[in-house]
């Protein structure tokens, strides 16, 4: 009864826009001829999707989403954004404390930086199952991990804006780390930083790549991506042995059109997705910590949950072999299209590559947790525990957790007034 | 065979920059200690290295306040001898009726208000400043432990000490209760340095006209005063809270709003796999 009433409102809908469009479009055709650049479009979203995709294909829609979603909020927190060491961490607490609905902006950036990454992890996780990134689409896997670049690029320049404390000690280590390498550390420390230490040029360098450098390399790679995956389609999950499969092929196999049904999919998922920001924002929003001083290091400066893994891995191995290790890893799931020569796209067909991926987001899952439980202490069944910077459970008796007796105010900052 | 090498350190190097970047461990804060602990640290007797672990987690060691500044000698010597010379200032341990103008240095207003009270005013200083904040720990005075009968109750009634301990809490309580409620609801980008700032006015004035005064009839009428600086802060955290509570109703409005658009379109992707 319902869907026959949607229905009818969406035949009616239909009939008024096209009375109402069809005025334009005929303006439009005798200056433009748009109809050929609308039969292009149209062959283009009526093209059809193999009959496997599922709900999990529309991850990447959702980044791109995401994208769009940081875009806009970014301009709007540019409006007000004041990228200088004196005024930039004023700046975002004005926009957060003063500004009508400053604190949705702001926390919609924020969390939309974390929801982006992950959405694109699992991206790539999906299209490594379902080994989407086979011949012939090796370039869109390539491109691929070059953004996921990009985007973790978006992260780290982003983090420092805010210019609070966490974000500060984490550029100063950072950067100081990267001016260890050999030969060209120095260059390297004094060109992220502008100068020998993490300064306002550091911070006004880090700004004009988050919102000059990235966003267009990300519109120019992502715009390659999406024209190769409408080019090629999404894969099947045959053998690449074979032929790719031609439109009819997909029709004949109930391949439906890509719009409005996969479309509709992504939407929906979209929806529910940003649904779920949204209750965060409000029930667990992301605070902003104090201003950042060059004179107090804060404990347990942390990287964000994203770079978890490869931080905690490092604590496990000597410097040297965590590192080269990592960056094996890295360098091969980026020429994964070229190690992984099997021809089989079906995860049951390739058993030896799903466990290795199984394997892969199991120890990663393990190392973020790992991560982020390291130098915290925490009450698990009843005990409290602390857990050392490999993430290891120490049991504590109650006293030591406490030093001091309890007090009305926290003690160092009573004291130290006193 | 050396563009190669290089394309190969740039492979793996550049994709790992964010990976050092972040992996470091942060600097370790500078202590405020000194030579001392070297030697006493390692000390049999634990009467002399029992020090050194309470001072370690003391707000004097995050203050940079070392052991010269209360013992006096000479923290860099490594030779007993000359780190406790006496014409380098050492005094060994201060005498009792010394320590609140030691104190006193730097806790001014502490010892302003304590000499005049009654425990100053008997002339030895009992109970001192280390018998209620402790000797190298350096820990506020817990007003529930103060109402223990176990030192105070030497000369006061336990009525008394439950007298004072409510007086006291009575003013305390609610200031720390305005600072977590501005640290709980600061997160959410609400304005609350105004209520961080009236109950730090508030803890000012605890300390200028209550804290070590000692005497009934003067804190009473003066914690009430503090009690009443703090209706306007009570006032601002109520507001505060009704603002996140609103943020709360219309995030989850829009919630709502969002789940029944994906509703429509659930029901209208039904309509075309038909």
């Amino acid at each position: 009864m319902l869907t026959k009433y949607v229905r009818g409102v969406n035949h009616w809908l239909k009939d008024r826009l096209n009375h109402s469009v069809s005025g334009v479009n005929r303006w439009l055709e005798d200056r433009i001829e748009l109809s050929t650049l609308i039969t292009f479009i149209q062959t283009q979203l009526t093209k059809p999707v193999p009959k496997h995709v599922n709900w999990l294909f529309s991850f990447g829609t959702i980044t791109l989403l995401f994208f769009a979603s940081q875009f806009l909020t970014g301009l709007l927190l540019m409006t007000y954004y004041k990228s200088s060491a004196e005024s930039a961490y004023d700046s975002v607490k004005f926009v957060m404390e003063q500004v009508r609905f400053g604190w949705l902006i702001r926390q919609s950036h924020a969390y939309g930086a974390n929801f982006m990454i992950a959405f694109l992890y699992l991206h790539a996780v999906r299209v490594f199952f379902y080994g989407g990134y086979k011949k012939p689409r090796e370039i869109t896997w390539l491109i691929g991990f070059l953004l996921l670049g990009v985007t973790l690029g978006f992260g780290f320049t982003g983090y420092l804006l805010p210019w609070d404390q966490l974000s500060y000690w984490a550029t100063t280590v950072g950067t100081e780390v990267a001016g260890s390498a050999p030969v060209i550390g120095k260059y390297i420390l004094l060109t992220l930083r502008g100068g020998e230490n993490v300064t306002g040029m550091t911070l006004t360098r880090f700004f004009a790549v988050h919102v000059i450098v990235l966003p267009w390399l990300f519109v120019f790679l992502v715009s390659l991506h999406l024209v190769l995956i409408r080019y090629k389609g999404i894969s099947t999950l045959d053998s690449t042995k074979g032929p790719e499969k031609s439109v009819e092929d997909l029709k004949q196999e109930g391949g439906k059109s890509f719009f409005p049904n996969h479309v509709m999919k992504e939407l929906l998922v979209a929806l529910l997705v940003f649904t779920g920001m949204l209750i965060f924002i409000v029930y667990a929003p992301l605070p902003l910590h104090e201003k950042a001083d060059p004179f107090n290091t804060p404990v347990g400066v942390k990287p964000e949950w994203y770079f978890l893994p490869m931080y905690q891995v490092l604590k496990y191995f000597p410097k040297l072999v965590g590192i080269i290790g990592t960056g094996l890893v890295i360098l091969g799931l980026f020429l994964l299209p070229f190690l992984d020569r099997s021809p089989e796209r079906h995860p049951a067909r390739r058993p030896v590559a799903t466990t290795l991926g199984i394997l892969f987001v199991c120890v990663a899952v393990i190392l973020t947790i790992l991560g982020a439980l390291a130098e915290t202490d925490r009450t698990m069944f009843g005990t409290r525990y602390h857990f050392d910077t490999k993430g290891v459970p120490h049991g504590i008796a109650e006293s030591d957790s406490a030093a001091a007796p309890p007090t009305s105010t926290p003690p160092e900052k009573d004291m130290k007034k006193e | 065979m050396k563009r190669l090498l290089w394309l190969l350190v740039c492979l793996v190097g550049v994709p790992l920059l964010p990976v050092r970047v972040m992996s470091a461990e942060p600097p370790a804060a500078q202590p405020g200690g000194s030579g001392c602990l070297t030697c006493h640290a390692s000390l049999e007797d634990e009467e002399m290295s029992k020090a050194v672990p309470a001072w370690q987690q003391s707000v004097h060691k995050t203050a940079g306040i070392g052991c010269q500044d209360c013992h006096g000698g000479s923290p860099k010597s490594m030779v007993k001898e000359q780190a406790h010379d006496p014409n380098a200032g050492y005094i060994g341990i201060p005498d009792p009726t010394a320590v609140p103008e030691q104190c006193g240095k730097c806790h001014q207003v502490q010892r302003d208000n304590y000499i005049p009270s009654p425990h100053g005013t008997v002339g030895e200083f009992i109970p001192n400043c280390v018998d209620c904040h402790s000797d190298h720990k350096v820990v506020p005075a817990d007003v529930v432990k103060i109402s223990t009968p176990k030192r105070c109750g030497d000369c006061h009634t336990d009525d008394i000490l439950d007298q004072f301990n409510g007086v006291i809490t009575g003013v305390l309580t609610p200031i720390a209760q305005a600072k977590q409620a501005a640290a709980d609801l600061r997160p959410a980008g609400v304005p609350v340095d105004h209520i961080d700032a009236g109950a730090d006015l508030a803890r000012e004035m605890f300390r200028q006209k209550v804290s070590h005064v000692f005497v009934f009839q003067t804190i009473v009428p003066r914690a009430d005063s503090v009690k009443a600086s703090l209706k306007k802060v009570d006032t601002d955290i109520r507001a505060a809270r009704t603002e996140v509570s609103t943020r709360r109703k219309f995030g989850i409005v829009a919630a709502g709003f969002l789940v029944i658009l994906a509703g429509f379109i659930w029901l209208y992707r039904r309509t075309l796999s038909e």
